[in-house]
């Protein structure tokens, strides 16, 4: 079930809006939360249910088995290194076995010995990625001794399906949500609904009116990406940065809104991340909790950056490359995580001989136009057609007709594109309104709500629900 | 364990700068801000319901696809089931070869046909046909003329497959909508009405109230198929002539592109079969075997342009899954399968194309030849 969806918006959240408040005892009331979750994600496909049943259950027993064994540490290790060999194991299958199957293909085809493999066929579970890692943060956090386990498996099972995260949302760590869900917010005032009302707001009017605006353009180009010019291909790429950030920042938003009305706080993920000076801000700020994941769990368990200088740009390279795999099964994901890892090296480098630009201006302009031209590779179908695209961007392909630029660009789309970017450079963030509730703003907003709504019609699903 | 999370926790705190588990989470509204936090949520939800409440009562009201059955102006909607049912009606004896198909069928000249094949040719073509349309249009012949021994072709898209929702316009016919399920009508009625909520409804609801300005002919919607009704779709017939031939010509090659773009997106939206076309297309199969008659399946072509830009956004790998499907259902039912979506296939150009589906007589000649060819006595 998608959030921008009629039978979400009208049917679901209110039932399960008054379940939630209307029910009293505590147990009661979680029981219900995961009832509607689960409910929420057998929508899509009820096969795959038993899966999350599953890596919920192994993370469970093994949260509580780190606690029995608290003085037993080789046995520890054991516990950890068996639920992570289990998560990791499922998401190997589910997520990259066909990956890797027609990779070896690929390899027999070039060396003449066609394809030795079949096409394995794996259907990808929505969302596994995101409750996969959640769980391994719930475990490696016990093994730490960083976070108490769940007080009951309905406690855990509520925290790794609640569905406002659940498909794409932040990756959760239990121990922000822990204390929530032991002292659940027994009644929903009006400053919490005003707040997951707004923020729920601005995320449909970011993901229907702004992201669903821009795709069919940027699909436009992009199909098309062997005719671009250099105006065409920029536009492509600006127009896909634009497009993936109001989609993703804007489920963000819902789910931050949505955990309000429920009576929960949720992190932030996104923090204007086109305002960053540096691609080392860039990933302070573009989903963030993804970042502070692979930082937490696997940048500093590495060694980070406390291991000489050479150390620190190897734990990068391969911090970003698992990061790029993890975003998707593909070769394109790959490099793009790995151009990642050299621009991060490449500005360790800068920043430590002192040879970063001064200005501000021009170092937001540089970020955005690495960030846009590397998004290309992570959105095209494919490596050959992310270098069309890129070698348009470089001016290889040459300039573009007027005829081409009215075709494929035109000013309406050039338009929106410059207002979007000055918005994203001048405008606070949702995080950083100070919303004022009165009722000539809950106008506007209500007005800008039914705008987007009624763009539904036939909605598109959000871009990080396919990893 | 108690003490030791506790310390632990202070101490990743320090190191990450972050004190308070929460810190980084939203706030909800300080109860002491300005303005009435109340007031303000009930101003939005009023507002965001009231305009959607207004936008979905001009709809219904207006009913510009003929979902509600309002009935109050005509349906900017072409009416392709409702008209060719009542082209059948018309016909006085049953056609040997009926075609079949969308509106890339709609050109086929059923003259040209019987010249290839000595056949009387009726065609049946409907815009925007899936099988489900095939499968009704079928069976309203079979009805009218049974045992007849008709041949079928029929012209398949791979883009039939892409919903599994039921047009308005079978719906709205009271002559082929019995023929469906029920239980598929209902959940087709309601999906209809829930396409009511948006601003492309209220656009067309817009057009239709401006053309009912123009226009002096009754509204067309509506359950009952009486004579008079039947004479006005005869009268109006949409640019089909008698014997089911679509008459006009208006096509746009930049209108088509954006449809089929529209359609493939970024590769999410078409991204499998759908079940209820192919469930219809078996039926439809294993009715017509029953009675005796093996159809014709061709896979329709499509510019070389449009399906070079589609392939890699999911045309190739429905393409694909279709081939495979209809080879599956060779081993169970009886019918002839021809893969024509390369022009080449048949010796077609690509200069033969209205706009980027719908092909010149040139082209349809060539393939219609290459069919008569291939298919033998099927046709």
């Amino acid at each position: 079930m998608l959030f921008n969806s009629y039978e979400f918006l009208f049917a679901f959240l209110p039932v399960v809006l008054v379940g939630w408040w209307s029910i009293r005892p505590p147990p009661a009331r979680l029981a219900f939360l995961t009832a509607s979750s689960y409910f929420f994600y057998a929508w899509w496909d009820w096969l795959f249910l038993p899966l999350m049943l599953a890596s919920t259950t192994v993370d469970y027993v093994a949260g509580r088995a780190l606690v029995a064994l608290d003085d037993d540490e080789p046995r520890r290790r054991v516990v950890l290194v068996a639920a992570l060999t289990a998560n990791l194991a499922m998401l190997g299958y589910f997520k990259y076995a066909g990956f890797f199957v027609d990779s070896l293909d690929g390899i027999g085809s070039t060396l003449g010995l066609g394809a030795p493999f079949p096409e394995l066929g794996i259907v990808l579970p929505i969302g596994i990625s995101f409750y996969t890692f959640n769980s391994m943060s719930y475990t490696i956090d016990i093994f730490r001794r960083e976070v108490q386990p769940a007080r009951s498996l309905l406690h855990y099972a509520a925290f790794v399906s609640m569905f406002p995260h659940l498909i794409a949302g932040q990756t959760l760590r239990y121990s922000t949500i822990d204390g929530q869900l032991r002292r659940l917010t027994p009644r929903l005032t009006w400053e919490l609904a005003a707040s997951g009302m707004f923020f729920l707001s601005c995320g449909l009017v970011k993901k229907l009116l702004i992201a669903d605006t821009l795709a069919p353009h940027v699909d436009r180009l992009f199909a098309r990406h062997d005719h671009l010019g250099v105006v065409a291909g920029w536009t492509a790429a600006v127009g896909y940065a634009l497009q993936l950030y109001f989609d993703f920042s804007g489920y963000s938003d819902m789910a931050v809104g949505l955990a309000f009305l429920l009576g929960f706080r949720f992190p932030q993920n996104f923090n204007s991340p086109y305002k960053s000076v540096n691609i080392s801000d860039f990933w302070r700020r573009w989903h963030m909790s993804l970042s502070f994941w692979l930082r937490d769990y696997l940048f500093i368990p590495l060694g980070g950056s406390r291991s000489g200088r050479w150390l620190t740009l190897r734990n990068l390279v391969v911090t970003m490359f698992l990061g790029g795999l993890w975003h998707g099964a593909a070769w394109t994901f790959v490099v793009w995580g790995l151009l990642h890892g050299a621009l991060l090296i490449g500005h360790n480098l800068l920043r430590r001989a002192g040879l970063t630009p001064p200005w501000t201006a021009l170092n937001r302009s540089i970020t955005f136009a690495c960030v846009a031209a590397l998004f290309v590779i992570f959105r095209a179908p494919n490596l050959h057609g992310a270098g069309d695209v890129l070698s348009a961007m470089a001016g290889l392909d040459g300039l573009d007709s007027p005829a081409a630029v009215q075709t494929l660009v035109g000013l309406p789309l050039a338009l929106g594109i410059a207002a979007l970017l000055a918005f994203v450079n001048l405008a606070p963030n949702t995080w950083e309104v100070e919303l004022r509730p009165r009722p000539v703003y809950g106008l506007a907003l209500g007005g800008a709500l039914a705008a987007a709504v009624l763009t539904i019609g036939n909605p598109s699903p959000f871009i990080y629900f396919r990893f | 364990m108690h003490e030791a999370v506790a310390s632990n926790r202070r101490r990743r705190a320090g190191s990450t700068g972050q004190s308070d588990p929460l810190a980084g989470h939203a706030e909800p509204l300080d109860s002491a801000s300005a303005g009435s936090p109340r007031r303000f949520v009930v101003t939005l939800l009023a507002t965001a319901l009231g305009t959607i409440a207004a936008v979905f009562f001009v709809n219904v009201l207006v009913d510009p696809y003929g979902t509600v059955g309002t009935n109050l102006l005509a349906s900017g909607v072409p009416r392709d089931p409702s008209t060719k049912a009542a082209l059948i009606k018309q016909l006085g004896s049953p056609p040997q070869l009926v075609v079949l198909g969308s509106s890339r069928s709609l050109k086929v000249q059923p003259s040209y046909l019987h010249r290839l094949t000595g056949d009387t040719v009726f065609n049946a073509g409907v815009r925007d046909a899936t099988p489900v349309e095939e499968y009704a249009l079928i069976h309203f012949i079979h009805d009218r003329f049974p045992g007849a021994g008709i041949h079928w072709l029929w012209l398949l898209d791979v883009e039939a497959f892409r919903s599994d929702t039921i047009s308005p316009e079978l719906l709205d016919s009271a002559d082929l909508a019995p023929y469906v399920s029920r239980t598929d009508r209902l959940t087709s009625r309601f999906k209809g009405i829930v396409d009511l909520l948006s601003w492309r409804a209220l656009e067309d609801s817009l057009s239709a109230i401006r053309a009912s300005g123009h226009s002096s002919q009754p509204p067309l919607s509506g359950a009952d198929m009486t004579a008079r009704r039947i004479q006005h779709l005869i009268a109006r017939s949409d640019g089909f002539a008698p014997d089911g031939f679509y008459t006009r010509v208006d096509y746009d090659w930049n209108k088509g592109m954006r449809k089929y773009e529209a359609m493939y997106g970024d590769g999410t939206l078409y991204t499998h079969l759908h079940s209820l076309p192919k469930t219809y297309l078996e039926r439809a199969l294993a009715d017509l075997n029953r009675w005796g008659e093996a159809p014709v399946i061709v896979l329709t072509p499509m510019h070389p342009e449009l399906k070079r830009e589609l392939a890699p956004v999911g045309w190739a790998a429905r393409h694909r899954e279709l081939v495979s499907y209809l080879h599956e259902l060779r081993a169970r039912f009886r019918f002839r399968f021809l893969d024509f979506t390369s022009v080449r296939s048949f010796g077609g150009t690509p200069g033969g194309f209205y706009d980027p589906v719908h092909m010149r007589e040139p082209n349809l000649h060539r393939m219609l030849s290459a069919i008569a060819r291939r298919a033998g006595d099927a046709l």
